[in-house]
């Protein structure tokens, strides 16, 4: 038997695959080199029997989620975030457009059906003022803020109550959650965090508005 | 687990369910954290690199292909990680700190000598090296699955494996953990 089929047979022994060849034996007895090669392997599966895989710390799982729930709200509120920006961006351009010259460009060159004006009547639909879209924006700011404040106050009731009461005792913490300060902070945090893209959003459209605007007034 | 079980888990935790978050975390938190350390040599690190691979995981949840098991996909994000992680640490020396490792049982004659030297053989492989050999040797996962986690052909893991065997046999050699044997012992 070779050298390297020696090697070979003692990777396969090393593998967990019981080897029992005499040519290996006697080739072991003749052969230093595979002889001390064989007898490290040996000693390399006792050491890594003897060896414990590192266990992680106790509150690593707890710590582990925490972040992934903290990351999570925090996209969650990114996406609302812009959400919330776009549609405030394009209620503001549509508000403009309408508010101010009466009816969307483009359809002036349509002159409007009499038959359409005359079923109308009475209930003929007007477009939203800025203030009253300005009312709605407000609205949908309360509701958004009030839903995020609800939800911080229900995580927070419900990590509190998982704790251990033992590691609670040096916090000053109280045992009810009834004040609900903090999460609202925190959605006062998320709220202004998400007008930042709302404010910008409407100025670009104030922007696009006010560089038309000269070119429209001088041609009325 | 097989990979039904996976994908609903994966589907309980992309809905937001925070009870299974809690469970995929504690499910593979062992073994993730257990490489990790191998890896890096250093458990401080190992705990922040374990807590970014958790990070990575349940942003990509959405790209895991539930046809494949999930736990091969998960380890290879720790592999990544660590890499990312090494690279960064760049030529700074490595804070080896396995000596905290305790024995699996009682410490007689010169076991934990040779455990000490196991370990830090290992810290000086190449990290394909030591990955493969981790990976099969202390977490006991197949030639195949490590080749799915590696993304290597099964038989460049082989060659990976046995080149880091006879590294850390020579260095046990070398450091005199190999006691002198009889000509007429035998072997096996």
């Amino acid at each position: 038997m070779s050298c390297r089929i020696a090697h070979d047979l003692l990777q396969q022994s090393l593998d967990g695959t019981p080897v029992e060849s005499p040519e290996w034996l006697a080739h072991l007895q003749q052969c230093t080199e595979c002889r001390a090669l064989a007898s490290a392997g040996r000693r390399l599966q006792d050491g890594l029997r003897l060896l414990t895989a590192p266990l992680p710390p106790p509150d690593l799982a707890e710590r582990i989620v925490q972040r992934v729930l903290l990351a999570r709200r925090r996209a969650r509120r990114r996406r609302l975030a812009t959400g919330l920006a776009l549609a405030a961006g394009l209620l503001l351009a549509l508000t403009l457009r309408f508010n101010w010259y009466g009816e969307p460009r483009g359809l002036d060159v349509v002159p409007p059906e009499p038959v359409a004006k005359s079923t109308a009547g009475s209930t003929e639909q007007t477009a939203p003022t800025l203030r009253q879209s300005a009312a709605e924006l407000g609205e949908v700011f309360a509701e958004l803020s009030h839903e995020t404040a609800e939800e911080t106050i229900g995580q927070t009731s419900r990590w509190v109550s998982s704790v251990p009461r033992p590691l609670l005792d040096g916090f000053p913490i109280r045992s009810t959650l009834e004040s609900p300060t903090q999460p609202l902070r925190e959605a006062g945090e998320g709220l202004s965090e998400g007008l930042e893209p709302v404010a910008k959003s409407a100025r670009r459209a104030l922007d696009l508005f006010l560089r038309e605007l000269p070119v429209e007034t001088k041609t009325n | 687990m097989n990979s039904d079980d996976d994908a609903i888990l994966v589907r309980r935790c992309l809905r937001g369910d925070d009870e299974a978050i809690h469970l995929l975390v504690t499910r593979f938190q062992a073994e993730v954290y257990g490489l990790c350390v191998r890896l890096l040599n250093h458990r401080h690190d190992a705990e922040d690199v374990t807590q970014e691979v958790f990070l990575r995981i349940f942003r990509g949840l959405r790209g895991w292909d539930s046809r494949r098991p999930l736990k091969p996909w998960i380890m290879s994000i720790a592999i990544n990680r660590c890499r990312t992680w090494l690279s960064q640490r760049g030529r700074r020396p490595e804070l080896v700190d396995y000596l905290q490792d305790t024995l699996a049982g009682p410490p007689d004659d010169d076991s934990g000598e040779l455990v000490e030297e196991i370990q830090k053989a290992v810290a000086d492989l190449r990290l394909e090296y030591r990955t493969a050999f981790v990976l099969f040797h202390e977490q006991g996962q197949p030639y195949e699955e490590i080749a799915r986690v590696m993304d290597r052909p099964v038989g460049t893991i082989k060659t990976w494996l046995h080149r880091a065997r006879m590294e850390i046999l020579e260095r046990l050699r070398s450091r005199g953990m190999v006691p002198e044997i009889m000509k007429s012992e035998p072997e096996g």
